[in-house]
């Protein structure tokens, strides 16, 4: 039994674990967004970042991915490009195939959105200004208040972004187009079967809507929505093939590691919470048309992904889990497929 | 909002009196400090203290001010040539606030400087949540 448990902890620590460089503020949301939130099926055409850039490297058995998200217009200091800011364009390489992607945001937890605007007007509203230090008052008296003002206008700061946060929305939209390894040159039929092999260049188009709620800094939860049309091959006899599918995925704070946190600097600078944070991935796709030419003739995939996350710090934070995938189809199966998992995020600028 | 005549004596005083108090008042310069910084970003003052004769004034009346309309111009008031001034200013931003710079100014005779970052051309800038304070000395000229 015991040997069991420590064989489990050990897969626990190591089957999925993923360090990354957090973002300036939204930490619980940033456990469900991006690769984070569609770890297996759909981390190659996921849209779902908010932050500058987001790296992601993945590696297993079955697939390997190397994906990039980035989002240009945050380096923009100007207001007048609006919702345009969380524009996002993806690059992504998994198994030989390309993908590039486009996606238009909007985040109301934007302190640039038009409800951002009210909450930051109304929060130093009133807020006293930081008096002089009065005729008979001693040095060290004077700085114990303006040490207390600080902390003061900290705390209301750190207060306003939560606010920011509470029962805040994302949402994305967005397309994809995955290319096959070879996407010019002479139609060949290498095996004299009389189909030509390298027929098709486009291996699948994508389209995805993302919506995330944040209920608060403890709690969000992730639903996606996916169409693809997909080819199995490049080869002159395949079919497109319809797919529909989703993903839901929560994230929960489950307990606090320091109970002073509200008094740290991460805290107060970027709403960071010394946590431990539970949630789960779910992820589904389902072929609904043109079924005899589906992929590997697998019609039906279900992974769920769930895991534990450690915030000990800004810069030390890794996440353990265990995805779990069922196919159907010709055959049905179940794996447990082990992958190791590396993201990068730099923080928007504002 | 300029008050002339404050040191003219309401109990005894002539049209000569009136006078010499004008002409001494129009020779006063005015001094304003001004804070240009990246339109629409969030910033709150909440510190503009002044020391003149050894006495600090807080110029904010206690209240501190948020505004991002990307340019505010503080009037830190009238002195006399060859008075000495210190005015501290800190600045908060709510947003980070890509460029920022702090400009004073007088009238009589007209003179404007940036006073920072000290480096003319150069700006400040400031991230999300992070403070600005400075000191100013200033001698009217």
């Amino acid at each position: 039994m015991s040997r069991n448990l420590l064989i489990l902890t050990i897969m626990l620590l190591t089957l999925k674990g993923y360090s990354q460089e957090m973002p300036t503020k939204g930490h619980i949301f940033n456990s469900i967004l991006g690769s984070n939130s569609e770890p297996a099926i759909y981390n190659a055409v996921n849209l779902n970042t908010y932050e500058l850039l987001t790296t992601n490297i993945q590696v297993s058995k079955e697939d390997n991915l190397q994906k990039i998200v980035f989002l240009p217009l945050k380096l923009m200091t100007s207001k007048n490009i609006g919702f345009l800011r969380e524009t996002k364009i993806n690059i992504a390489q998994k198994n030989g195939i390309s993908t590039f992607g486009l996606g238009i945001g909007f985040d109301s937890s934007s302190p640039f959105s038009k409800r951002g605007t009210r909450i930051l007007n109304e929060a130093f509203s009133g807020f006293p200004a930081q008096r002089p230090k009065g005729e008979t008052e001693k040095d060290y008296e004077y700085e114990i208040y303006k040490s207390k003002y600080y902390y003061s206008m900290d705390s209301t700061y750190a207060e306003t972004y939560e606010k920011l946060l509470r029962k805040s929305f994302k949402v994305t939209i967005g397309y994809n187009i995955s290319l096959f390894e070879v996407i010019g040159g002479d139609k060949v039929d290498l095996d004299n079967d009389d189909v030509i092999d390298n027929y098709f260049v486009t291996e699948s188009n994508n389209f995805s809507m993302y919506l995330t709620y944040i209920f608060s800094s403890k709690t969000a939860i992730s639903i996606n929505g996916h169409y693809s049309s997909a080819l199995a091959s490049p080869k002159q006899n395949e079919k497109q093939v319809e797919y529909l599918g989703g993903s839901f995925s929560f994230a929960q704070r489950l307990c606090v590691l320091n109970k002073k946190y509200r008094k740290t600097p991460d805290y107060l600078k970027t709403l960071f919470v010394p946590s431990i944070v539970g949630g789960a991935s779910i992820e589904f796709k389902d072929a609904v048309s043109n079924i005899d030419f589906v992929k590997n003739g697998i019609t039906e995939t279900l992974a769920i992904t769930p895991y534990l996350e450690f915030k000990i710090n800004p810069k030390n934070q890794f996440r353990a889990g265990v995805p779990i995938k069922k196919f159907e189809g010709i055959k049905e199966e179940i794996s447990f497929g082990p992958f190791i998992q590396w993201t990068l995020q730099i923080a928007k600028v504002d | 909002m300029k008050h002339l005549f404050k040191t003219l004596s309401l109990s005894n005083f002539n049209e000569q009196d009136i006078l010499e108090t004008l002409n001494e008042e129009m020779n006063k310069s005015d001094v304003s400090l001004t804070f240009r910084w990246t339109k629409n970003r969030q910033i709150l003052f909440y510190k503009l203290h002044l020391k003149y004769n050894e006495k600090i004034t807080d110029l904010l009346n206690g209240a501190s001010l948020n505004n991002s309309s990307g340019a505010y111009t503080f009037h830190i008031g009238n002195f006399q040539e060859n008075t000495e001034i210190e005015v501290s200013f800190g600045v908060f931003a709510i947003v980070s606030i890509p460029k920022l710079i702090v400009i004073l100014s007088q009238t009589n005779p007209t003179i404007g400087f940036q006073a920072s970052p000290k480096d003319t051309g150069k700006t400040n800038k400031l991230d999300s949540g992070s403070r600005l304070e400075e000191t100013i000395k200033h001698k009217i000229q």
